[in-house]
Parts: structure tokens; sequence; C-alpha cells
């Protein structure tokens, strides 16, 4: 519970979330799947950053760090899950300016277009005759659709 | 930590400058809570919960989500680049927390917050404890990190 308050659902420093708390008590006896939610509250948390209202972003900043690392640098081979190729073979440390001047540099070739584990063959993309998927986090409910982007 | 980072309106068609901080809680202590627990417990924490023990392990380089961050669309709800857009994927994210999403229930979001009974049940605090440690901070009802950190340390030396 602890863990969701204030890692994978966090909101203010220190504080365990009464929120999380929440979707800790669906995982936990309702047996729900938290990954929308966690989802959700990651583009929540993106969105409120550019909207300006909040200069401060409260997602599951090790989720959103280890998806960027499956996605750029070599093919990880011999990994089993993302998170574990984040631990044993995260990028170099690197500053501000120079993720930066990374990101301002990144090309095409530098992505992994199908990480290894990426095996399954079809993808949510809408939700029944919708073209939308919606997803349900703590602060706020959003549409997802990967086919726009 | 803090960075703020200035976008290049050479390489970007999005020329505002964003100032992103993010959100960084002590995980040292639950870092701790976790490396107490047994490999049983473990196994079947990992069951129900994913793989969110390991993610806790991860050294997130904050810089790296900072600079992220400034690349998001959020019209199209993705991280635009010089010349491709990357988009976060419920399969990825399945993934990277070992929850397989096929045969189960997402979460639903309710109206009411869990109730301090049902909080007490699950860990056996007494309800009127559990009222008196709630707080509030900027408008967002919670507990305070530490008092769990403290309570959780408590029962793991009592396994001991």
């Amino acid at each position: 519970m602890v863990v969701y308050g204030v890692f994978v659902f966090p909101n203010q420093e220190d504080l365990v979330d009464y929120g999380a708390m929440g979707v800790f008590v669906a995982v936990k006896t309702r047996a729900e799947n938290p990954v929308s939610a966690i989802l959700a509250d990651t583009y929540a948390a993106l969105d409120l950053c550019h909207e300006r209202r909040k200069r401060k972003m409260a997602c599951c900043s090790a989720s959103l760090y280890v998806w960027l690392v499956s996605r750029i640098g070599e093919r990880a081979v011999g990994f089993r899950c993302p998170v574990e190729l984040a631990l044993k073979r995260g990028p170099e440390p690197r500053g501000g300016d120079e993720w930066k001047k990374y990101f301002a540099g990144l090309d095409e070739t530098k992505i992994q277009w199908q990480p290894s584990w990426q095996s399954r063959s079809h993808l949510i993309y809408s939700c029944g005759k919708y073209p939308n998927v919606p997803l349900v986090g703590t602060k706020c409910c959003i549409n997802y659709n990967p086919v726009l982007a | 930590m803090e960075s703020e980072i200035e976008r290049d309106p050479e390489s970007s068609n999005l020329k505002k400058k964003l100032y992103i901080r993010v959100l960084e809680n002590n995980l040292t202590g639950l870092r701790e809570l976790g490396q107490r627990l047994g490999s049983i417990q473990k196994g079947t924490f990992r069951k129900r919960y994913g793989n969110v023990l390991g993610l806790l392990e991860v050294k997130v380089q904050i810089p790296a989500v900072t600079a992220l961050a400034q690349h998001y669309d959020p019209q199209m709800r993705c991280f635009t680049f010089r010349d491709f857009q990357l988009v976060l994927t419920l399969e990825e994210y399945e993934q990277i927390l070992d929850l397989p999403l096929e045969g189960g229930v997402p979460y639903k979001h309710l109206e009411q917050h869990v109730s301090i009974p049902t909080l007490a049940g699950i860990t056996k605090v007494h309800p009127r404890e559990l009222e008196s440690r709630l707080v509030t901070r900027r408008g967002v009802k919670g507990f305070p990190q530490k008092y769990w950190e403290t309570y959780l340390h408590q029962l793991a030396d009592k396994k001991d």
C-alpha cells in the first residue's frame, strides 16, 4: 500500500495518497489490474505539465524511465523483461543538457521498434465501436488512441 | 533534484519553454522494507502486484525523464522527436509491470474513497488510530510516509 502511495501513484512529497490506497485495495480485494490506471496517470501528469497547471510531474517515473530504456540503445538480447534490462544495462549517466542533446539528435535508427519481449500480436487500440480506449486513473480519465499517434 | 531544460527552437516545432520537476519521493525506506521480505513473500507479492519491487530498484536518471517530458505533445498524446513519434502503450506498460491484462479486469475508479474500517482490516491498525493519522496536504488526503514505514519495520521486527 505504501509502495502504491509514494512510488506507483505519487501525488505529494512524503505522503501516502488516500486515492492510491484505493487502487491498492482494488488490486488486493477485487483482483483488478492497475496497469491502465498507471498509464492514465502518466499521461495525465504529462498533460498537466504542458498545460502549465502543474510544474511538478507526479507519475510513476520509474515506469516511464524503464519504457524509455527499453526503446533506446541496442537491441536487448537475453533479458526477460524491460525492468531487468534497466537494472542490468541502463544507459550511461548523463546530465540534463546531455539528455537534451541526446533527444534532439535521436533518429529512428537508434530506436527499438520491436523489443524482443513484445510478443503479443494484437494490440488494444479501440474500445468496441469507439475509436478511443478510455483509461481510468486515480486523478482523471483520459482517452488513449495509439492509432492517431 | 531539479533539472530545467529549455527547448531549442531550431530542433523542434514546439517553442515553449517548460519547467518541469519530477516529484521524487524518498524510496530508501521502501527499498529497505522490500529487502526484508523473504523469497516466498516476494513471490506471493509478485504474483499479485507484478514487478513493482523490481521497478523500485531501478535507479532512475531524472534528467532523462525531464528531457523526455519536453518532447511530449499533449494534443497527440505522444512523444515527438526529429523525424518520428513514440507512444506509451498499454502493452508495454503491462510488460514493464509484469501484470497481464488479458483475462483480468482493469481498475475501476469508485466515487467513494476506501473506508477507514476497510483500511483498518487490511493494515490491522485500529480505525481510531488511522483516523488520527490522516492528514491533508495541499488538498490531498493521505498518511505520512514515515508513519507507515515505521509501522512496517515494527511488523518485520516482530517476525524476525
